[in-house]
């Protein structure tokens, strides 16, 4: 929607930052930010914003049940299933559910229709309101489940398309899921540290936001440590660095407790409104 | 009887692999009516698979009709194949060739694999 922007805030190493950046920016943009955890496996923007709970929406993966009387045990299911979660042998089939990725195309190809669809739940979608009217949305994949991208889909489909600004916590790393988090958004801010690992896995996530075609932006947290590795990067990418956060110990304390860093650092408040900005600036213009 | 052991490489001599799923080959011995094995080598295919690498080797093992399998560890889904179709799995420990394998299995000296289930 053209009035409508989504920012992604991800990070290829995890523990740099995001959810310190997300949920802080959430609270220093006007009322009504959309705010969706996208990381499922560990969600914890909520220990910061503290919502209400006001919903909650089971959500499943369909995987398939074969109906042993029917099956002719062509083989035709094992052969199309490119995770080979579904495996003919002789006359028996095998289905593993932890491997299956709901495609449906063991269902599609069976001539026999050998195969029926059931809804395997493997977590929710939670809905709540928070300070400064935010619109709160989480997934939670349900413990010793492997497979977070279904939860996130599901997550990015229960969030209104119509929120004037709609923010993603992405998990860290640079696999499926982060993928699936960073995907449809008009802008991702990758948090990173001027450490060898941060530069490391900032050089994997831009190459992960390069190939989506979606732009992005730096911020340094702990930018007084470590070392330039960063800034050098950045400057031969051309990539920019939209903010830099030192190491506070205020900061540090602050969010072990659960308080956002513009509870700690009011000031900060300002420099997230401009750093909007010109990312809205840059999403609009190009 | 038909012996499949992973490997590393493709005869009696290679390292046998302590993988399953992952391993590049299965070395398939046939001591069936003689004192000296039959070898025969099964390429993996499903070894750089993304997912799935274990179901897919496990259910191509027994298709070239093996009855025991020697291996360093075998997955849960590629064990739930092999426990379903009645094919126990050895274990070996340590670096050691395809034919050691083959012989401490003769001895009995590999322990069978099992999963308790909860």
């Amino acid at each position: 929607m053209e009035n409508t922007v989504t920012i992604t805030i991800a990070s290829g190493k995890g523990g740099t930052g995001k959810t310190l950046v997300a949920t802080s920016l959430a609270l220093s943009l006007p009322e009504g930010v959309q705010f969706l955890d996208c990381d499922v496996e560990a969600p914890n923007s909520h220990i910061f914003l503290n919502p209400q709970w006001e919903m909650e929406v089971p959500t499943g993966l369909v995987v398939p049940r074969v109906d042993e009387s029917v099956c002719t045990a062509c083989g035709e299911c094992n052969r199309v299933c490119e995770f080979k979660a579904i495996v003919v042998i002789v006359d028996k089939v095998l289905v593993f559910d932890e491997l299956c990725h709901g495609c449906g195309a063991c269902t599609y190809i069976c001539p026999v229709d050998a195969i029926t669809e059931i809804e395997k739940p493997i977590g929710v979608i939670r809905k709540g309101s928070a300070r400064n009217g935010i619109h709160f949305l989480q997934g939670l994949l349900n413990i010793g489940e492997p497979m977070a991208t279904p939860i996130i889909r599901r997550l990015k489909k229960e969030a209104s398309p119509v929120a004037k600004i709609t923010l993603r916590d992405a998990p860290p790393g640079t696999s499926c899921p982060v993928i699936e988090s960073v995907e449809g958004s008009d802008y991702t801010i990758l948090v990173t540290e001027p450490t060898p690992f941060g530069l490391n896995d900032l050089k994997l996530s831009v190459g992960v936001c390069r190939e989506l075609n979606v732009p992005l932006g730096v911020i340094i947290n702990r930018a007084d440590v470590g070392d330039a590795g960063i800034h050098a990067y950045c400057r031969e990418e051309g990539l920019p660095i939209l903010m830099e956060i030192p190491l506070i110990r205020e900061v540090a304390e602050g969010y072990a407790n659960g308080v956002p860093l513009i509870d700690v650092l009011p000031q900060y408040r300002d420099r997230f409104q401009e750093l909007f900005d010109k990312i809205l600036k840059e999403v609009r213009h190009g | 009887m038909k012996i499949a052991i992973s490997s590393t490489g493709e005869g009696l001599t290679a390292k046998a692999d302590p993988r399953f799923g992952r391993a590049p080959y299965f070395v398939l011995l046939d001591d069936a009516d003689s004192d000296v094995p039959g070898v025969t080598v099964l390429k993996n295919e499903a070894a750089e698979a993304a997912t799935g690498a274990g179901t897919e080797a496990a259910r191509r093992v027994v298709e070239e009709g093996a009855h025991v399998v020697i291996s360093g560890s075998v997955g849960p889904n590629a064990f739930q194949v092999f426990e379903r179709m009645g094919i126990p799995v050895y274990l070996i420990q340590g670096d050691m060739t395809v034919r050691e394998a083959y012989e401490r299995y003769q001895k009995g000296e590999l322990t069978r694999m099992i999963i308790k289930r909860l």
